[in-house]
């Protein structure tokens, strides 16, 4: 008998990953459940894998072949059941309530002995820390928003703007460098040296988005101190045809489109799927080819146009992968291109503009609408190539190697054409950024009780700067080493694991004060460790607790940046003696999934020895256009803790209720002062009606309407020094939502209208750098239209 | 069973293979050790103001205040050089003016002023004697902004500066708007004081008022009236 790699490959995790199931949202808090057995015998198949299509979501059956998918939007699902030396089944099911459906798979001869990797998917290593996962139907209603403003309806989960067009995601009160962004499995490498400038993502590329909240640098390396965020295309095809999927979304404010399709297809290796024998060694081929194109005009708040904030964006990704008996190699390449308009308002110069433009109630620039993107604005381009191959071992086992080559362009225009017009239309500042990683992981059997995950990692990168100086060019090597334990019993899963990471980091400029060449030198390694587990407490109820370690090594720009932030209206210092930055992280989570109420609510303690941030130093620096406030890096002693509760009611089956709470508290205990940018306490309230009968078949059958409430406090705990202006006031907004599903034939249309801010309230955001100058964006309707083939 | 003797091979292909990849396209470069100067492509470091008796061509004199850059385009540490922003000027007479602008960090010597002419639709000229008993059009100096030197936060009071200015060029907005590149100065009786003289960008936004926009140059002048 051959090797069983399935379970392995495709779920990549044991039983019972509640944490790791599907999707929250408004209304999504249905699950299926149930127990899969050999439909001659009755005993149960442990191990056999189950996939929502429309999810990608996979579970194994436990010991007693129970399993169980949790926090399902109500709709209709295939699920596929596979096991090996079983006939594949895919059953279509009607999600309205919480469902038990029982399944018996057939033996079947042909199948025994086929080893067949199915795809093999970038999985969660951590089942004991919180993460919530946005993917089908949860995912479809965030299509056409940037990555950011995709999660922001996660607890704990915020966004930093700068405008309507600018988002940096936020988990439980951190960002920027302290958010790892997992693209593909690969770490993003983009230029992240200040607030404006957000991850150069298309979610359109992925068909699950996954948040883990809480220091994870064990599995990524450094920087995971607030969570890692994972984007996840769906495994390649492995059955013979070509499908695909084309997704359009219109919005009225700043009349945005979008569109976005992609076609895949396969050359099975295996008969059982529909490949054939007639092909030779192109059998085991598939490819995927995805593109996206976005174009937004100036956005609007309740009552004015928000000038220059258009958007035009355009992706593609190319996918390939080859099987081949016990290996398994891919192909990925994407690009990220896009230009994104900055609110001409925002640009003042000195101290006394901003004061002056927060002293007026709407900006003085012009109230009108166009496409047209005029200074200042930014263009980026992120390029990714990515080679992975698998490698199946004996005993369950594999062999993971990927390789990333990331070249990311950042060019800022700023709000006027050089004065010399023989210099031509040249960006402010140019920033290249190019990155190699090398990773390695060996994974054993999840099968088992005991599985052990363990891996190299290496990284080089090397920066190069034009016109203005934000920060130094530089070379910077990376390596990593980690060990993953775990070990799953009856009720208890136990998982820990320990890393060494090493950074080296050499910057290259020009020496002010000699005008040489300078080049110094800085080396960082941290050895971090996490520690969890996952006890199932009987009657639907279980217990995460996490206690985790994670660094940051400082960045180019808290080293050696010196100079105007011209958008933030600040002088910024680099300090290069800083050392890095170690957050101690514990969280514990308690899940309950029964047959009316569905919920979780966990807590978090992070502290964070030597956070590195920018501490006003109440001095001013005064330049021809006016006075900067400076501003330096240090370090202090942070303590961010929170709660994120979430809970779903379901009185009858088709009407849901959820609630969600995100609190948060931080405080900086070296300068004794709350810390700037802490997002707001939040609750979220949504209730939704499907219009049909589970049992009936009418047109109804897959519609829904909802309506939700967003509050966001004041946030009553800003610190003392380095605001400009307080923290604007509470506001609520509603938000309204239906949709349906449209069968012409065997066609189906996937339509859904969302409104946000329902009745055009003018607010103002404390997480929107842009405060200061403009309200934030006013009603926006959404329409959207999946169509896949 | 399982062959190992299958994978080997294979595995060591591929290993090989991607570290190969990865010292192929990451050693031998090493353009980041090339350090490209810092260019500010708006910079302005030099104002001049050029005053000529209207009744005497040959009553001719010029101010200039200058605020360099260093290596990485912040001012240098010395701070603005005033020593030459000063104006004598005669009572009760006037004076044509004309405003210069220039960018001293490029070589040769870029003339800033020929182009705010070109983009005369988007700039504005402000003028403000110190002390005055007019209306402020620049709004003083807030947060912990100062006057640029030579003029003292916050500025004096007393006897005003017996100076008009009147811009007398004219942009080709549909409402032709004053720019001030060239001026009349009318002075009044003796007086001594200070002339802040403020550029700004307005895109899209020039009205003829202060507040739109952004602030280019702020440039401070000592001017005596004898």
């Amino acid at each position: 008998m051959r090797l069983l790699v399935l379970a392995l490959l495709l779920g990549g995790q044991p039983w019972r990953a509640v944490a790791q199931v599907p999707a929250a949202g408004p209304g999504c808090a249905l699950s299926l459940a149930g127990r899969i057995s050999d439909q001659r015998t009755g005993e149960p198949l442990p191990g056999a894998v189950l996939r929502l299509a429309e999810t990608s979501a996979a579970e194994a059956a436990d010991p007693d072949g129970h399993y169980h998918f949790h926090q399902l939007c109500a709709g209709q699902y295939h699920l596929h059941v596979s096991f090996v030396g079983y006939a594949e089944q895919v059953l279509v099911v009607d999600v309205r309530g919480a469902l038990n459906k029982d399944i018996k798979l057939r033996a079947d001869a042909k199948q025994l002995g086929e080893v067949r990797v199915e795809g093999a998917r970038q999985t969660v290593p951590l089942i004991s820390q919180s993460q919530t996962t946005l993917s089908g139907p949860a995912l479809q209603q965030t299509r056409g928003l940037n990555l950011a403003e995709s999660l922001k309806g996660i607890t704990g989960v915020y966004s930093i703007q700068t405008g309507p067009t600018i988002s940096k995601p936020v988990i439980h009160g951190l960002y920027g460098n302290r958010v790892l962004i997992l693209n593909n499995g690969v770490r993003q490498e983009g230029q992240q040296w200040a607030l404006d400038h957000a991850p150069e993502i298309d979610p359109f590329t992925a068909t699950r988005l996954t948040v883990i909240k809480g220091a994870a640098s064990i599995r990524y390396g450094a920087d995971a101190i607030g969570g890692v965020v994972l984007v996840e295309p769906a495994a390649l095809p492995d059955t013979a045809g070509v499908s695909g999927e084309v997704n359009l979304v219109g919005m009225t404010n700043g009349r945005l489109g979008a569109g976005s399709a992609f076609g895949q297809g396969a050359i099975p290796a295996d008969t059982a799927r529909g490949g054939g024998r007639g092909l030779g060694l192109l059998h085991g081929l598939s490819y995927r080819v995805q593109g996206t194109l976005r174009r937004g005009g100036t956005a609007r708040s309740a009552n004015y146009y928000i000038q220059n904030t258009g958007l035009q964006e355009q992706n593609y990704s190319l996918a390939l992968g080859y099987h081949r008996g016990i290996v398994n190699t891919e192909l990925f390449f994407s690009r990220f291109d896009t230009k994104i308009g900055i609110f001409s308002g925002s640009e003042v110069g000195s101290v006394t503009d901003l004061l002056a433009a927060i002293d007026r109630d709407r900006p003085l620039t012009a109230d009108q609408f166009t496409y047209a993107i005029k200074r200042p604005y930014q263009a980026v381009v992120h390029q990714l190539f990515k080679a992975k191959a698998t490698v199946a071992l004996p005993a369950d086992s594999r062999v993971e190697a990927t390789f990333a080559r990331q070249t990311d362009a950042r060019s800022e225009y700023g709000d006027q054409l050089p004065f010399n017009p023989a210099l031509g239309d040249v960006p402010d500042l140019f920033l290249s950024l190019t990155t190699h990683t090398l990773d390695v992981a060996y994974l054993t059997s999840a099968a088992r009780p005991w599985s052990v995950t363990t891996g190299v990692s290496g990284m080089t990168q090397a920066n190069i700067r034009e016109y203005q100086f934000l920060i130094p060019n530089f070379r910077n090597y990376g390596a990593g080493a980690y060990v993953l334990g775990k070990h799953r019993g009856e009720r208890l899963t136990l998982e820990g694991g320990l890393r060494y990471d090493y950074r080296w980091l050499r910057a290259f400029f020009t020496d002010v004060t000699t005008g040489k060449i300078t080049q110094p030198t800085t080396i960082y390694q941290a050895v971090t460790g996490t520690l969890g587990g996952l006890l199932d407490l009987g009657h639907g109820l279980s217990l995460a607790t996490n206690l985790a370690t994670a660094w940051r090594p400082p960045t180019v720009n808290e080293l050696y940046s010196a100079g105007v932030h011209q958008s933030a209206a600040s002088y910024e210092i680099g300090d290069p003696t800083l050392t890095k930055e170690q957050a101690y992280n514990t969280s514990a989570s308690l899940l309950y999934s029964g047959q009316k109420l569905e919920g979780e609510v966990g807590g978090y303690v992070n502290y964070i020895h030597n956070y590195l941030y920018l501490q006003p130093a109440l001095r001013y620096i005064r330049t021809v256009r006016g006075a900067y406030p400076v501003f330096d890096y240090t370090q202090a002693n942070a303590l961010f803790k929170g709660l994120d509760a979430r809970v779903s009611y379901r009185p009858v089956a088709r009407l849901t209720f959820t609630s969600a709470a995100s609190l948060l508290w931080a405080y900086n205990y070296t300068a004794a002062d709350y810390l700037i940018y802490a997002p707001p306490n939040r609750w979220q309230n949504s209730v939704r009606l499907n219009l049909g009968r589970a049992e009936s078949a009418g047109r109804l059958r897959q519609s829904y309407v909802g309506f939700s409430n967003v509050f966001v406090a004041r946030q009553s705990r800003p610190p003392a020094s380095g605001d400009y202006a307080p923290a604007p006031a509470a506001y609520d907004l509603w938000g309204a939502e239906a949709g349906t599903i449209l069968r012409a034939g065997r066609q189906v249309f996937d339509l859904s209208l969302t409104v946000s801010n329902l009745f055009n309230r003018e607010y103002r955001d404390y997480l929107n750098r842009f405060r200061y100058y403009t309200a934030d964006v006013g009603q926006n309707i959404q329409l959207r239209l999946r169509v896949p083939f | 069973m399982f062959s190992t003797l299958r994978i080997t091979p294979k595995a060591r292909f591929f290993a090989g293979a991607t570290l190969l990849a990865t010292l192929g396209l990451a050693s031998c470069n090493k353009d980041e050790e090339v350090v490209s100067p810092s260019v500010a492509n708006e910079a302005i470091t030099t104002m001049t103001l050029t005053v000529t008796n209207a009744a005497s061509a040959t009553d001719t004199q010029t101010a200039t205040w200058e605020q360099l850059l260093d290596a990485t385009g912040n001012p240098v540490s010395t701070g603005p050089d005033y020593s030459k922003a000063n104006l004598t000027l005669k009572a009760n007479t006037t004076y044509n003016v004309a405003v210069g602008l220039l960018d001293k960090l490029q070589t040769p010597t870029f003339d800033v002023g020929a182009e705010i002419k070109e983009r005369a639709n988007i700039h504005s000229f402000f003028f403000q004697p110190l002390p005055t008993t007019q209306a402020l059009v620049i709004p003083a100096p807030t947060g912990a902004d100062t006057y640029p030197l030579p003029i003292p936060t916050p500025a004096p009071t007393g006897n005003p500066l017996n100076l008009t200015v009147m811009r007398t060029d004219r942009d080709t907005n549909t409402t032709p708007l004053p720019v001030g590149l060239t001026d009349t100065f009318v002075t009044g009786a003796a007086s001594t004081g200070y002339l802040r003289v403020v550029l700004r960008h307005q895109p899209n936004v020039k009205d003829g008022t202060y507040a739109p926009g952004s602030t280019d140059f702020d440039a401070g002048f000592k001017v005596a009236i004898q």
